[in-house]
């Protein structure tokens, strides 16, 4: 007995498919309530023998006539969980998928879960644990808004995870505060909105700026502008992210620098004095396919389209209406100076340069 | 052979997506071969499955569970695949957290430790183990090999001695012979084993390979060729599957520049160590299948590097295949930090040599000549290096 155990330790460096342990993976779409397990069938056969005829090689035949075995030995030794109740696991017929550290046999699974306002996933899994104590489940999880990975171990089997519940409710919101962010931080939008209403409590009249009495034009032009530049980036954020037009955003980009110089040199020498809103509109045309890069960019926009487009786009109007709200009272104010045509000169010196350096910055990027 | 072929392009496949999300695939006919099983057929894994079987029905029997860990454990060395030790683990789970641990239990669990390359875990419980049981011979040729891997000879060799008294006297002169054969004892070393095999009319399988193996290896250092390939032969009648064997085996035919009996001996399937042999005798032919299997190994390293888990010899051979010394010489350092057999310490030279810089390995040059390790291939490598 002693002579028989004493084994020789040839394993100086055992080196073999290098020390890991063997692997499952796990890749589970919950949005689609569907998974791909892929088990090695090394690990299978010695689990629960595949090779029937013995000649050391499985073929596509012989598998497939053990398949109700491997089902049912595989089934059981996984559970997902959505809320607090076990998802129905399906299996459609397997398929052979070749990885590089060795042959899968690969299971599309569906899941049909209880819809549960409880949302979490939790994973249970058994697999080999009780032949092989180093076997690991390689586990990814892609949700609407996130993919995550994770390793289920023997010592620590289950996993559980909070996922997002996006309802179109909470999609609508999302959208709506990006709109409005992108407003309120999106400078280059500000600033062209900004240098747009300065000269609207002014007229151009002999070549220079007088103040305007009237406050009924007044706020009949700020309207007409507001609306015309509303109007017009509605149009081009809906057709930008439907991509009936299609730009290409580095142009847009520089263009909506451009246009800040223009406006703001217009301001100096109005080459257009009436009729504002046909510059607010023409440049709302730019800034709208500018806004529509967010959407095009976001994954979640993609599958939600008339949901997200609709969010954003209000969004960017009340954005819009809060910026307009507390500019328009300040420019009243201080038009009631009589140095507020310089004032309004300066600043639109300023946005100038910046604009130049915007449009310098983005042509160069 | 056509089934390899097939092999290979569905390992093609796989190389080509890369990725763990490849595209799955339903195989068109019946008789497709979809994977190869190299232990399938095996006797001891058959009986392995066997022993399973009664394992659970009876998991909490000892001597049941050790029965199935030797086995496993036996096809572990055999075939270099690691699997086998979460076998064990599994099997011995009951008492794997028990304390004190029983004896047996904490042997194994040294021998998987060492098979790892955690050299003092496995030495700490090796010497739980031989505390309570100072006559355990298995025990205490696992130290004596650990400290042999680790070059530490003198110790190595006192735990061989020691075993002389436990153990047959093959088995001792087989440790002993490890031992001194790397430490001034070459020649001597050989003839004592020589005829100790040739005498001895213990047959065991495993000693006997490892005693073949062994004097080929010596003879290797020797510079003594044909001996060499005598002795591998013999070996080779002993278990012509084994992994180590099937190495040092590879390594010799790359020395004496026998490419082509590497590429007809090896196919793939293959574990690393023997893929990158495989891959250095295609690159000397200049064969077309070299570029799928350098990518194939390519991979496999990045895996490794993924899981933290980088065994440094493969890789440093692998760095030299690629042309890469200077990786190659830092790679093969490291792992001589952890391992020094002959052949570890060659490597670093076979390292130094290709990038060239003698002066990173002065210190492993020093150990050399205070060992009086006798290997004329390190020994070359030193005089082209000019180090003293």
């Amino acid at each position: 007995m002693q002579l028989r155990l004493i084994l020789i330790s040839m394993i100086f460096c055992i080196n073999g498919y290098g020390h890991e342990s063997n692997f499952s993976y796990l890749n589970i779409d919950w949005q689609k309530r569907s998974a791909q397990w892929d088990i090695n069938i090394i690990d299978l056969d010695y689990a629960i023998s595949l090779d029937q005829n013995a000649d050391n090689q499985l073929t596509w035949g012989e598998l497939q006539k053990q398949q109700k075995k491997i089902k049912t030995y595989l089934l059981p030794r996984l559970q997902i969980k959505s809320g607090s109740e076990n998802c129905n696991i399906k299996a459609l017929p397997a398929q052979i998928n070749p990885l590089n550290k060795g042959i899968y046999y690969s299971l599309r699974l569906t899941l049909k879960c209880k819809p549960t306002s409880h949302p979490q996933i939790q994973v249970a899994y058994h697999l080999f644990y009780d032949i092989d104590t180093h076997h690991q489940l390689l586990l990814t999880l892609t949700t609407a808004t996130k993919t995550i990975n994770h390793t289920l171990y023997a010592k620590d089997n289950r996993w559980q995870i909070n996922i997002d519940q996006y309802t179109k409710k909470s999609t609508f919101l999302h959208f709506l505060k990006l709109g409005m962010m992108h407003v309120l931080i999106g400078f280059d939008h500000l600033l062209f909105l900004v240098t747009l209403l300065l000269p609207a409590v002014l007229l151009w009249k002999n070549k220079q700026w007088l103040k305007q009495p009237r406050i009924t034009t007044i706020t009949w032009s700020l309207v007409k502008v507001v609306s015309a530049f509303s109007l017009a980036h509605s149009i081009t954020l809906t057709l930008a992210t439907l991509k009936v037009i299609q730009w290409p955003s580095h142009w847009i980009e520089v263009s909506i620098a451009f246009s800040i110089i223009v406006v703001a040199c217009n301001n100096l020498y109005p080459l257009v004095s009436k009729r504002y809103w046909l510059l607010a509109f023409t440049f709302g045309l730019l800034h709208g396919m500018g806004f529509a890069n967010v959407l095009l960019n976001s994954e979640m926009a993609q599958k939600a389209l008339f949901t997200t487009l609709l969010a954003f786009n209000v969004g960017v109007e009340m954005g819009q209406l809060l910026i307009v709200t507390l500019v328009i009272p300040i420019i009243f104010l201080l038009s009631r100076w009589r140095i507020y045509r310089y004032i309004m000169q300066i600043s639109s010196i300023i946005i100038m340069l910046i604009g130049a350096f915007w449009l310098v910055e983005r042509l160069s990027c | 052979m056509p089934s390899t072929t097939f092999f290979n392009i569905i390992l093609l496949c796989g190389i080509s997506i890369s990725g763990v999300w490849a595209k799955p695939y339903t195989p068109q006919h019946a008789d497709d071969i979809v994977a190869q099983l190299p232990l399938s057929k095996d006797p001891d894994r058959i009986k392995l499955q066997q022993l399973r079987a009664s394992l659970s029905q009876q998991p909490k029997q000892l001597s049941v569970a050790l029965h199935y860990s030797y086995a496993a454990l036996r096809l572990a060395q055999r075939h270099a695949e690691p699997r086998f030790y979460g076998y064990i683990k599994a099997a011995l789970e009951p008492w794997w957290q028990q304390t004190p641990m029983p004896s047996e239990v904490q042997l194994l669990r040294a021998i998987i430790a060492q098979s790892q390359h955690h050299f003092k875990l496995a030495l700490i419980d090796l010497h739980v183990v031989l505390k309570q049981q100072p006559h355990n011979a298995h025990a205490r040729l696992v130290k004596a090999l650990i400290l042999y891997t680790q070059g530490k000879y003198q110790q190595a060799k006192q735990a061989c001695t020691r075993l002389i008294l436990f153990s047959d006297h093959l088995t001792s002169t087989l440790c002993i012979v490890q031992v001194t054969s790397a430490n001034g004892q070459a020649r001597k070393g050989r003839q004592l084993l020589l005829k100790q095999l040739r005498q001895t009319k213990q047959t065991s399988p495993r000693l006997q390979l490892w005693g073949w193996t062994l004097l080929a290896e010596i003879s290797q250092r020797l510079n003594e060729p044909q001996l060499a390939e005598e002795y591998y032969k013999k070996a080779l009648q002993w278990d012509d599957k084994d992994h180590y064997l099937n190495v040092a085996y590879a390594d010799f035919l790359l020395e004496t520049h026998r490419y082509q009996d590497i590429i007809n001996r090896y196919s793939l399937p293959l574990s690393n160590p023997l893929l990158v042999r495989l891959a250095f005798a295609e690159k000397a032919l200049e064969k077309p299948i070299f570029r799928q299997h350098q990518l194939f190994l390519k991979q496999r390293f990045a895996t490794e590097q993924q899981q933290n888990d980088r065994h440094w010899r493969d890789y440093a051979l692998y760095l030299l295949l690629r042309e890469q010394p200077q990786q190659a010489l830092s790679a093969a350092i490291t792992h001589w930090q952890t391992q020094r057999q002959p052949e570890d310490t060659l490597l670093v030279y076979r390292a130094a040599l290709a990038a060239k810089q003698p002066q990173a390995i002065e210190t492993i040059a020093q150990w050399f000549k205070q060992q009086k390790l006798e290997d004329y291939r390190i020994q070359s490598i030193a005089n082209s290096l000019k180090i003293q």
